[in-house]
């Protein structure tokens, strides 16, 4: 009689610790710290320049979603990590307050109906598609006011087997696949 | 009224799959070029970093990459008056604009030995690799790899134990165990790879 509480009681814990250990969409990543030394500026040479940074648009899957802590935002932390590393290679980085649909045509069509004749400015967007400790994949434009596309590119950065994750470091790459290529760099100036 | 029904539907799915396959060709370019760069070997097994290169860049062709062996950055080094040691050090852009590839694969072999321990006998081989992309010095994937055999240790008496070990010694040594798991490691690394293609063509005018 004595033995079934206490072997149900075993089979309650070891079902609540493996819950605990499965169901956890809890991670968040730590915040972005932009220009670490450790990894290098990174240069651009239209210093003063003003881009437009669109929020990042969530192409997350659900199955994706479900692994993030719910209070966490993924677009939010992405596009403030692509504005600090803009300023601190000196680009000027203005938000963009107009709306826009869930991807990169519906976005290149709201950058043209609102977008000034003449002005000479060029807008970023991008699409975050993965977001995992270990491998984050983000697709990233630069657009002209018009719509035509100066630069597109799909930037991914992973860790595999045995290695620790870095955090900042992946993010970190992935921006830099990004803001140093030297298309983009062309397509600024 | 069905049939209206169905070409509404078709029309639909066209569309849906128009701007799917769009938005994926847009993001797509063939083929990637990627440099070998031959592995810095801490080890004191030569053939290691050779055993490790070729099975990479096998895998590589068959993952779809176009590859540049590192027998012929073993060259370009030469060529150009700088020792095979001294390549992890050259800055990745103007290494990978001399090798007129967009990626580089770097790997550090850290342990390559089969060892006999008295009673225990083992085979051990474990590094790192990491993809850089060139013209950006951006790390854009990183591998841990890690294996090692041990001798049956099936238990027994300790002379039994001890002709175990040197057995198992003896015959890792003799089939090149660390070559196999070395090339097996090499194998799996560069499954995880991403897919060649994962850059944009140019944008369609």
């Amino acid at each position: 009689m004595a033995r079934v509480p206490f072997r149900a009681a075993l089979v309650v814990f070891g079902l609540a610790a493996l819950m605990a250990g499965c169901a956890s969409p809890t991670y968040a990543p730590a915040p972005y710290k932009a220009a670490q030394d450790r990894f290098g500026r990174i240069e651009l040479p239209a210093a003063g320049k003003t881009v437009v940074v669109c929020p990042v648009i969530d192409g997350l899957s659900l199955e994706n979603r479900k692994q993030l802590s719910p209070t966490f935002t993924p677009w939010t932390y992405v596009t403030e990590a692509l504005e600090a590393e803009l300023r601190a290679s000196g680009v000027k980085p203005v938000r963009a307050t107009f709306a826009f649909g869930p991807g990169f045509r519906e976005w290149r069509e709201a950058v043209q109906k609102q977008a000034v004749a003449g002005e000479n400015k060029v807008y970023l967007g991008s699409e975050l598609r993965q977001l995992f400790p270990a491998i984050w994949i983000m697709d990233a434009e630069l657009i002209s006011p018009k719509g035509e596309v100066l630069f597109a590119k799909r930037a991914l950065s992973s860790v595999w087997g045995n290695l620790a994750v870095d955090e900042q470091q992946v993010v970190h790459m992935m921006l830099r696949q990004i803001l140093a290529d030297p298309r983009f760099k062309a397509a600024l100036q | 009224m069905k049939a209206l029904f169905v070409i509404l539907l078709g029309l639909a799915g066209a569309g849906c799959v128009s701007s799917n396959a769009l938005e994926h060709y847009y993001f797509q370019r063939e083929p990637v070029r990627v440099a070998v760069i031959p592995c810095a070997n801490a080890t004191d097994e030569p053939a290691a970093s050779i055993i490790f290169n070729k099975a990479c860049e096998e895998q590589l062709r068959k993952r779809g990459f176009d590859v540049v062996e590192a027998d012929r950055v073993v060259t370009f080094a030469s060529a150009s008056g700088l020792t095979v040691r001294e390549l992890p050090d050259l800055k990745p852009s103007r290494l990978s604009a001399e090798l007129k590839a967009e990626y580089l694969l770097y790997t550090r072999i850290t342990r390559w030995a089969t060892k006999y321990h008295v009673v225990q006998g083992s085979s051990v081989v474990s590094g790192s690799c990491w993809l850089v992309e060139g013209p950006t010095e951006a790390l854009i994937w990183q591998s841990g790899w890690h294996r090692e055999q041990q001798s049956g240790n099936g238990g027994g008496d300790l002379l039994g134990m001890l002709i175990d070990a040197a057995v198992t010694a003896a015959a890792n040594a003799a089939f090149d165990v660390c070559g196999q798991m070395g090339t097996d490691a090499a194998n799996t690394s560069v499954l995880t790879l991403p897919s060649p293609g994962f850059e944009p063509v140019a944008p369609a005018p």
